[in-house]
């Protein structure tokens, strides 16, 4: 089931960078709008966080030398950005209804990649806002010399800490029989 | 340095996925040889390690981001061929999870950072390794900018290959002679940053066991 979603979700993707129609992206993003209105203010947040900057630089920068040349061409702009929005809230729909490490469970040797990867990045996301928090809170003046000492231990730290962590899970495997050797 | 969802057109993202796809294929038969439970872990520290540097990014007039890339620990230590796999993993991961990137754009990201990315700066280092410290510096360097540049030249074709009947653009907007200098100026400096970062890598992970990385390596 989960490899069928990944299908029709690739298919989507396809369909929707073929075609060049205002309508369609207007009509794909309501449905999937529609289909979970209860996560859309989440969601929609999430997107435009993450198209924001991109799409907000072709635009001005496009804007700006349209209107000097000719004029602003307005269509092209719609058509970019409404694309753009329609693909990455379509991603995000399809993530938040799909179990991704089912779908890409074809290799095993992947799938433990992909999990354990998966599983040290949410690890270091959360050591990095510890130590953010650390940081902020035993320090009364902000510095960039502050900020250039942490950063250049922030480097060394994330990779003991990795080495340490990856040692754990190498024993962890062995224990568990997960992988041989 | 990553290209977000909608601005390649399919002519350029099909293919892309075709080639990587083969590629993907063999790292991932050269991946299932040289994998056990000690350089599973390292492995995946490492590419954890990348996806860290690739999510801190700084956007770029002319369109795109700069970013370090995190490939020099993985490609030194582990191949190019691990390398552009673990790169292509990170770029997914990315892409699905954290909005960073995109689906469409997953292979020629790959391709870019990944292959040309993990080679160039593996065979760099290879011809230089005499002189350790500054064969990874230039190395780290030379693969960033290479990188950049195969990105910047699959942007700038956009408008030539992806246009309407009036030849208005349908997809990336801007041409070579904007992308070029947009995105190889600002990655002198990520070329810099990325040489240092995998140099301070390189020293740590070494430190803890050099024999696991060679393993994996062989």
């Amino acid at each position: 089931m989960q490899r069928i979603r990944l299908v029709i979700y690739a298919l989507l993707i396809i369909l929707l960078t073929t075609i060049h129609s205002k309508s369609l992206y207007l009509g794909v993003f309501s449905i999937l709008v529609l289909l979970d209105i209860r996560f859309f203010i989440k969601k929609i947040r999430f997107v435009l966080a993450s198209i924001l900057v991109f799409n907000l630089i072709v635009t001005i920068s496009y804007a700006v030398m349209t209107f000097f040349t000719s004029s602003v061409d307005w269509e092209y702009i719609v058509l970019i950005n409404l694309r753009v929005l329609t693909i990455t809230y379509t991603t995000f729909y399809f993530i938040g209804h799909t179990n991704l490490f089912e779908a890409l469970s074809f290799s095993k040797t992947l799938s433990f990649l992909l999990t354990i990867t998966y599983s040290q990045i949410i690890n270091f996301m959360k050591v990095m806002t510890d130590i953010r928090d650390a940081q902020i809170s035993r320090q009364i003046l902000r510095s960039k010399k502050n900020y250039r000492i942490f950063s250049s231990h922030i480097v060394a730290l994330f990779f003991t800490k990795s080495i340490y962590n990856a040692k754990e899970t190498s024993c962890a495997m062995r224990a568990r029989g997960v992988i041989d050797g | 340095m990553h290209i977000p969802d909608g601005f390649i057109s399919p002519k350029v993202y099909i293919p892309a996925y075709a080639i990587s796809a083969g590629l993907w294929a063999y790292s991932a038969t050269r991946l299932k040889k040289a994998l056990s439970s000690e350089t599973l872990p390292f492995l995946s520290a490492t590419t954890a390690f990348s996806f860290v540097l690739m999510m801190v990014v700084v956007p770029i007039p002319g369109g795109t981001t700069a970013h370090a890339l995190g490939i020099g620990p993985l490609s030194i230590l582990f191949g190019p061929s691990m390398s552009f796999l673990c790169i292509s993993l990170v770029l997914l991961l990315q892409a699905l999870f954290f909005g960073n990137g995109g689906i469409t754009t997953l292979p020629i990201n790959a391709l870019a950072i990944g292959f040309v990315g993990s080679y160039s700066l593996y065979y760099t280092y290879r011809l230089l390794i005499r002189y350790e410290k500054i064969a990874i510096v230039i190395s780290s360097i030379l693969s960033v900018l290479l990188a950049a540049v195969v990105l910047a030249i699959i942007l700038g074709i956009q408008p030539i290959i992806g246009v309407d009947e009036s030849g208005k653009p349908l997809f990336f907007p801007f041409g070579i002679s904007v992308t070029i200098p947009a995105m190889v100026v600002p990655h002198i400096f990520v070329g810099v940053a990325e040489g240092v970062l995998t140099l301070i890598a390189i020293s740590v992970i070494r430190r803890f066991d050099r024999s696991r990385i060679l393993n994996a390596k062989n």
